[in-house]
């Protein structure tokens, strides 16, 4: 059915047939079908049927639509009545004459319709208002309208009939009480031009409105400007100003309008301006004014706004300007004030200026305006202290005699030095931004938002807020920071970035700074660590691989500590870039290393990379022992076969001196009849063998995977050295239960002494001989042990020369102090003899006592017995005077 | 005591930290130049690490990268029809987006080098000829997008190389 409609409405537009909605109310008038049918049809006057160019624009055009069962007729006439013309389904037109037209006067129609079309303030939706002003009693109540309409990107004058494409929509109108209808087009596409159409349908009768084109930019009704105050100019004089409608899309023109009394709403237009403010002087104060504001396009067609709320000229006794300023710590305001004492009015130069009721403002920081207009400057702004629930400072205006009026103006003071820290991750496209916010610095009711700008290359030295900017999403993290990613990333552009501040107040930002993501790298840490000792050099080596980003030179920090519970780092700086291992020196070669390994970039610049994974090296061998094991020997006697078999014992070697392990021990024999011969020795430290010749030296060598000691002690056992006595004396001391001295003196003698080896063994138990190697040019020497002070110990000096060990010197250790154990004995005799003899002394003493207190009183006179005593009250205190 | 040649002194004296700071700005400039085309070959590399054995070239020689770059102009006017190819690239391993961002860098850093030395720079004639490239990216997407890929890669260490020895335009 509609395919028809479109084709006629493409005829229709190429024929110009079309209305211009305006930017007022218009009416549609409407006849039924009887009445229009007379009126006879001529084919093929389309070509010659006027266009509506000259029509565009037109305040108010009346129209009207019949519509037959069949086909359907459209009249479109303006106010003159000169140019209406008629069409049929089939492409027929006829233009009216003048007593045809005549008769097709609205209050002759049988329908009426009062139509307003607007674009809404929010530039998102159309509305068309229907209100029914006649209607003739054979039409029942009951309508039925529907809103149909087709987009074209052209406007009307170059509109073909090819631009108009697709289907036509259709919005039905909903009913807003008995005669009264609303019709909407939402989602509007501001400068297309939409042809439109009304279907009205009451019962079986179907009216059709004649098609109707608007541009909804050319009809918009403006929201109404907001926020109306009073501000004061740098001379001092009042002005009225308000804000924009939040969309405006092309400029504004404004009418202001006054009511003299608020009571008697008698309102006066006063101005039409093109900006938002108005300068009104200082007349209208102390009056009860009400001003209102209105706004609409200001240049082409549209619709007047609503009038905004009233606002109040009421004056105040004292005003100030601002009344409430928000500002940052380190700013300077200013603050205006008129001061209306009981009608009259204070002049500036009496007006003094007070902060918080208790500090009065030098004189100083006011200015003069005007007359009655004082202004007070405030410097280098500190931030406000919160004092209970006020927030803000209190400025008082005040007259000269220091009476100050209740009302005062509010300052806040906010501090915004809010630090922005950035960090660009090891892919190098992504940087994270956080910051955070001392909550109680920040006034109730702030939002925040990152706002930045990005320059093609690099900061600018001094980084200030540009006036194009744009924001940056932010999300509270729970470490009570905010976290704002940018990805992709423009490694070496300046990312100027600021916080803002809004408020009912106003807007603050926070001290601009400049980041470029290159500069904040936090780079991954190196990768394939490993760590090793080297063997022969003894150096922890460790070598890495470095991360594929950032490409520049890096410098590392290798942190290494052995491997035990508790971890002591040592940290070793490597900057000599371009590099990939390290060789550090480490004292103990023969334990486990803990080695990590992290990076950053060598100019210093950005952040250090997390530690790497950890490394531990192996413990090896590094090198062949550094010496043989220090050994001793026990001689035992075989009686029965007569023969001495010497079995060595020696401690295990130390790590430091394995360097790592030993794998086996050498023995090396080497008798005094010149033979030589090796034996092996993998398990155990002791080995035994029999000494059957005059001298047998033996020398034994620790193995490990690398090699033999080559530095190794030796000792001959020689008969004939073995009855060399040297050691004259010999003395055990002990100092306490861990540490004996061993003191002795020597003979003179003629042999060279290469060392000495101490024995010690306590008698009483069957322990284990221990010995020491001590140094030859020493009498004296600390043995530390666990002693037992009440057992007897007995300590053997040896000798050691190159040709053998000589016959020892021998003490038996502790042996004096039992001895004395009877003295102890004795004490415990005489202690109790002594205590005794005390008892006794204190007891004579006691009744000695007693007996010179009985010969004592016996002198004193018996008051009962001595005339002159008598009648004296011993008990009462006398004065001898 | 007069001395006159202390106001010229003091002239000398503030003018010279703006002459000294001069030549260290565009030491950085070149140093950032390098290191941010290596960091796009590096992004690149991995993720793109096959290197076409044999080139084919038929149709495709509108995409630079065949001749070496032997001046900031002509890098630049590369580096500018690289940033209309990538983005039709359908790679979604490569960090295209990113690669995007990192050339437009490299102009700048370029441009910075070329105002330095007194140069003038042109807008790329070769924008024109990219006509067949949607046509090229739907028959052989792939091959488009390796080729596209490895002469950047040829462009950007022919840029490396040329800025060791850059002294004129």
């Amino acid at each position: 059915m509609y395919w028809p409609i479109l084709d006629f409405i493409r005829m229709a537009v190429a024929h110009c047939m079309v209305h211009q909605i305006p930017a007022s109310s218009f009416m549609l008038p409407c006849m039924s079908q009887n009445e229009t049918s007379v009126i006879p049809l001529t084919a093929g006057v389309a070509a010659s049927s006027p266009g509506l160019h000259g029509q565009h624009g037109t305040a108010e055009t009346n129209s009207l639509v019949l519509v037959a069962e069949e086909s359907f007729l459209c009249c479109l006439w303006s106010e003159t009545h000169e140019n209406c013309s008629l069409y049929t389904a089939g492409m027929e037109t006829k233009k009216f004459t003048s007593s045809e037209i005549s008769s097709l006067a609205p209050q002759q129609t049988d329908l009426s319709w009062n139509i307003q079309c607007w674009t809404k303030g929010d530039l998102e939706l159309f509305v068309c208002i229907l209100k029914l002003s006649n209607k003739k009693s054979y039409l029942n109540e009951e309508f039925k309208i529907n809103l149909l309409y087709v987009l074209s990107e052209l406007s009307l004058e170059d509109m073909s009939t090819g631009s108009l494409k697709g289907n036509f929509m259709v919005t039905p109108c909903d009913c807003n009480g008995s005669d009264k209808y609303e019709c909407h087009i939402p989602s509007l596409k501001l400068n297309y031009t939409y042809i439109t159409w009304l279907n009205i349908i009451n019962g079986v009768t179907l009216l059709q409105s004649p098609l109707m084109s608007v541009r909804p930019i050319n009809i918009v009704k403006p929201e109404p400007p907001l926020n109306l105050r009073l501000e004061m100019t740098d001379k001092g004089q009042l002005k009225i100003c308000w804000s924009n409608p939040v969309l405006t899309p092309y400029p504004l023109q404004y009418e202001v309008k006054f009511s003299g009394n608020a009571t008697q709403n008698a309102w006066q237009v006063v101005e039409i301006v093109i900006e938002t403010s108005l300068i009104i002087g200082n007349m209208l104060i102390g009056s009860s004014y009400l001003v209102q504001v209105r706004c609409k396009s200001l240049h082409g067609p549209g619709f007047w706004s609503d009038w905004s709320t009233p606002y109040n000229l009421n004056a105040e006794d004292v005003m100030y300007f601002p009344p409430k300023i928000l500002t940052t710590v380190g700013s300077n305001v200013s603050f205006h004030c008129l001061y209306n004492d009981k009608n009259k009015m204070i002049l500036s130069k009496k007006i003094v200026w007070w902060l918080n009721l208790a500090e009065e403002i030098p004189e100083r920081q006011y200015t003069l305006v005007n007359d009655r207009v004082s202004r007070v400057t405030l410097f280098n702004l500190n931030a406000t202290k919160p004092r209970g629930r006020f927030f803000y400072n209190a400025l008082y205006c005040c007259n000269q005699n220091r009476e100050c009026h209740h009302r005062y103006a509010e300052l806040y003071v906010v501090d915004v030095s809010i630090n922005i820290t950035c960090e660009t991750d090891g892919y190098l496209t992504k940087m994270t931004c956080r910051w955070s916010t001392n909550t109680n610095a920040l006034l109730v009711g702030s939002s925040l938002q990152l706002k930045y700008y990005r320059s093609s290359i690099y900061c600018s030295d001094f980084p200030s807020i540009p006036p194009k900017s744009e924001a940056k999403e932010c999300h509270l993290q729970r470490n009570h920071y905010y976290e704002c990613t940018f990805q992709p990333i423009f490694l070496l552009s300046g990312y100027t970035m600021w916080i803002e501040i809004k408020h009912q107040l106003g807007t603050l930002e926070s001290p601009p700074t400049c980041v470029i993501p290159a500069d904040v790298v936090k780079p991954f840490p190196p990768s394939n660590v490993k760590a090793e000792i080297t063997k022969n050099i003894g150096l922890l080596n460790v070598i890495w691989t470095n991360p594929a980003f950032p490409n520049s030179d890096l410098k590392f920090q290798i942190r290494y500590s052995v491997n035990r519970e508790e971890i002591l780092w040592e940290i070793f700086e490597v900057s000599n870039a371009p590099t990939r291992s390290a060789m550090i020196k480490v004292l103990d070669l023969c334990v486990v290393y803990i080695v990590q390994v992290r990076c950053s970039g060598l100019d210093g610049l950005g952040y250090w990379s997390d530690w790497s994974k950890p490394a531990y090296t192996i413990v090896q061998d590094i090198q062949a022992p550094l010496r043989g094991p220090e050994f001793w020997r026990v001689i035992n006697e075989d009686p029965i076969r007569k023969q001495k078999n010497v079995t060595l014992f020696w401690k295990p070697l130390m790590k430091n001196y394995s360097l790592c392990s030993v794998c086996r021990y050498i023995v090396k024999h080497h008798t005094s009849e010149n033979i030589t011969w090796t034996e092996y020795v993998t398990n155990g430290t002791t080995y035994t063998y029999p000494w059957t010749e005059d001298a047998h030296t033996v020398t034994i060598l620790a193995v490990n995977s690398i090699g033999a000691s080559s530095m190794n002690f030796n000792l001959t056992l020689s008969q004939q050295m073995s009855t060399v006595n040297i050691v004259q004396s010999l003395s055990a001391y002990p100092v306490n239960s861990s540490c004996v001295i061993l003191t002795w003196t020597l003979s003179p003698q003629l042999y060279v002494i290469t060392s000495f080896v101490i024995e010690w063994k306590n008698l009483n138990e069957e322990e284990q001989m221990k010995w020491i190697r001590v140094a030859p040019n020493i009498s004296k020497y600390y043995i530390y042990d666990h002693f037992i002070l009440i057992e007897k110990y007995q300590f053997s000096l040896y000798p050691i020369f190159p040709e053998g060990v000589g016959n020892p010197r021998m003490t038996d250790g502790f042996i004096k102090d039992r001895s004395e154990k009877p003295n102890d004995a004795g004490l415990y005799v005489i202690l109790p003899i002594v205590i005794s003899s005390l008892v006794l002394l204190l007891g004579t003493l006691l009744i000695s006592q007693q007996r010179m207190k009985k010969l004592f009183w016996e002198d004193v006179p018996n008051p009962k017995n001595c005339s002159w005593a008598q009648g004296v009250n011993f008990q009462k205190r006398m004065d001898i005077l | 005591m007069r001395c006159p040649g202390l106001p010229l002194c003091g002239l000398l004296w503030f003018w010279l930290p703006l002459f000294a700071s001069r030549p260290v700005k565009i030491d950085k400039v070149k140093a950032d130049t390098k290191n941010l085309t290596r960091t796009i070959i590096a992004r690149i590399q991995e993720e793109h690490t096959q290197t076409p054995c044999s080139e084919p070239t038929a149709g495709l020689d509108f995409i630079p990268g065949e001749r070496p770059l032997e001046s900031l102009d002509s890098m630049d006017e590369t580096l500018q029809i690289f940033q209309r190819i990538l983005p039709s690239l359908p790679m979604e391993n490569v960090p295209v987006a990113q690669i995007f961002n990192d050339i437009e860098n490299l102009r700048s850093l370029i441009q910075t080098l070329g105002s330095h030395l007194g140069c003038t720079f042109h807008k790329s004639s070769n924008l024109a000829a990219l006509g067949n490239l949607t046509e090229l990216l739907t028959l052989s997407p792939y091959t488009t997008a390796v080729v596209a890929l490895d002469r950047l890669q040829t462009c950007l260490h022919s840029i490396v190389k040329h800025l060791d020895h850059i002294g004129s335009c």
